[in-house]
């Protein structure tokens, strides 16, 4: 009986064997190659980040180019005016039309320095974030009707200049849309460092929006100033929560690590 | 072995017999749940022809029939044609579902030429056994194939047509030389031919049972 048996049981399991061998190789290909696909994928993404990252970066040097150039050479041009204007005003009989135009100077030199320190605050480079912030608060117009309320647990800790700048740039954005569009009363910033990272709190009393409903639309350019921020703060490997609803305020949540 | 063939084999064959309900109840029971597949329907009527083909072999020799194994020949085309169609409905490309219908083809010429003209209807039908075993361990290598170029599916334990290639190419690859070699083992002594039969059902109860995993995964694929 055996002998008839022979190529059964000698076949049958070199053939189970076969395939069970072809089904381990086929799972482990597949895994390879999901594998493969995971770290081009991986790749690919490190190479955006690092392209969006030297666009932002590119985009800060020039601004700290228009704002030198602005501060050194249209700033020291309208002193210079400026000074004459006053030498001429005082050779002039008609001295009126003098002070009107040494009035409309200094509020272009007023402009100069404003915009040169949007475009790149010297206090941020030279005093830190929590200073800059300090005087993003001195620069808001009191016609605004708006006062910030700025707190922070160390105002002379210093971080990455990189991090900085953003959250300077993050914080800015956020300013301008409160004026712009929340009829707020009350702005609320809390700058919070602790060991390994730093909490960036902002908050206002104004009108707010519908949060989710701007994020449906963003493909139609709405909402892209918000979309930039977290784009930044993602850069920076942080975490950035966005609150607003209609009568509730507008609130962002910030987490960067600063070791 | 003599223990094996008086002890073991006789109820070895009841359980083969009956473990082909497990998966057939269990299908019935999965179709309460969303998302079927056509895989599923397929499925469930692979293992509906087979619990219909044990059925009628069992009724055949209830009623006193001296020979039910044109039962098997009915049952190894039936279920060529449904996996044959499960493979039709997995793949894409025009090529291999031509290369499907032209095997399906193929084997329903082969296995009416075997039971009509070479084996005969009372024998088992080893050719008709052995040439779709072939067709169906290469649709499944085709599978195989597709599965790990195109990359869709992440976990391939969650795909059906998956698991069932894998069930199909143990069971096929398994059974092959067993089928091949019966009507040899049948004129040589009939406990040769309950070896091969022992082989088949011991592979056949894992199949059933892997039929129920696969069942459960075309209802949520």
């Amino acid at each position: 009986m055996l002998e008839i048996l022979k190529p059964v049981i000698i076949i049958t399991p070199v053939l189970l064997v076969l395939a069970v061998s072809i089904i381990a190789f086929v799972f482990q290909y597949q895994r390879r190659m999901l594998q493969h696909q995971e770290h081009l994928r991986v790749l690919q993404e490190a190479k955006q980040r690092q392209l969006l990252d030297a666009t932002i970066q590119a985009q800060e040097e020039e601004r700290r180019r228009v704002a030198r150039d602005l501060h050194d050479e249209v700033g020291a041009m309208l002193a210079l005016v400026k000074l004459n204007v006053h030498q001429l005003t005082a050779q002039s009989e008609n001295k009126e039309t003098g002070h009107q135009v040494k009035e409309l100077l200094n509020e272009v030199i007023g402009s100069v320095r404003h915009i040169s320190h949007d475009l790149m605050p010297v206090v941020l480079e030279k005093m830190g974030l929590p200073l800059a912030l300090e005087a993003m608060k001195r620069s808001i117009p009191s016609s605004s009707g708006v006062q910030m309320i700025f707190t922070c647990n160390d105002t002379d800790k210093r971080i990455d200049s990189k991090i900085e700048l953003f959250l300077y740039r993050v914080v800015q954005e956020l300013l301008n849309n409160t004026l712009k569009h929340a009829k707020a009363s009350e702005i609320t910033v809390n700058l919070d460092f602790t060991v390994s990272d730093l909490q960036l709190e902002y908050r206002d009393n104004g009108v707010g929006f519908d949060y989710q409903a701007l994020l449906q639309q963003v493909n139609n350019n709405h909402g892209l100033g918000l979309l930039n921020l977290q784009t930044r703060i993602e850069l920076l490997d942080g975490k950035f929560n966005f609150y607003s609803a209609p009568n509730s305020g507008t609130k962002a949540a910030i987490s960067v690590s600063i070791l | 072995m003599e223990f094996f063939l008086r002890k073991v084999y006789p109820w070895l064959v009841e359980m083969g017999t009956l473990w082909v309900l497990v998966p057939f109840i269990a299908g019935l029971f999965f179709i309460r749940k969303p998302h079927k597949s056509i895989q599923f329907w397929l499925l469930l009527l692979l293992v509906l022809v087979s619990v219909l083909a044990e059925g009628v072999g069992q009724l055949v020799v209830y009623l006193g029939a001296k020979n039910n194994i044109w039962v098997v020949h009915v049952h190894t085309l039936l279920e060529f044609l449904i996996l044959a169609a499960i493979f039709y409905t997995s793949f894409q490309r025009a090529l291999f579902r031509k290369g499907i219908i032209l095997a399906a083809i193929l084997f329903i010429s082969v296995s009416l030429i075997d039971a009509f003209l070479l084996e005969g209807i009372t024998q088992m039908n080893s050719l008709t056994k052995v040439s779709g075993n072939a067709m169906l361990i290469l649709m499944g290598i085709l599978y195989f194939y597709k599965v790990a170029n195109d990359l869709t599916v992440t976990y391939l334990d969650h795909d059906p047509v998956f698991l069932l290639s894998c069930s199909l190419l143990i069971l096929k690859a398994g059974t092959t030389m067993s089928y091949a070699m019966f009507n040899q083992a049948l004129a040589a002594s009939y406990d040769a031919a309950r070896i091969c039969i022992a082989i088949t059902l011991v592979l056949n109860i894992l199949y059933y049972t892997a039929l129920i995993l696969i069942l459960k995964r075309a209802t949520s694929c």
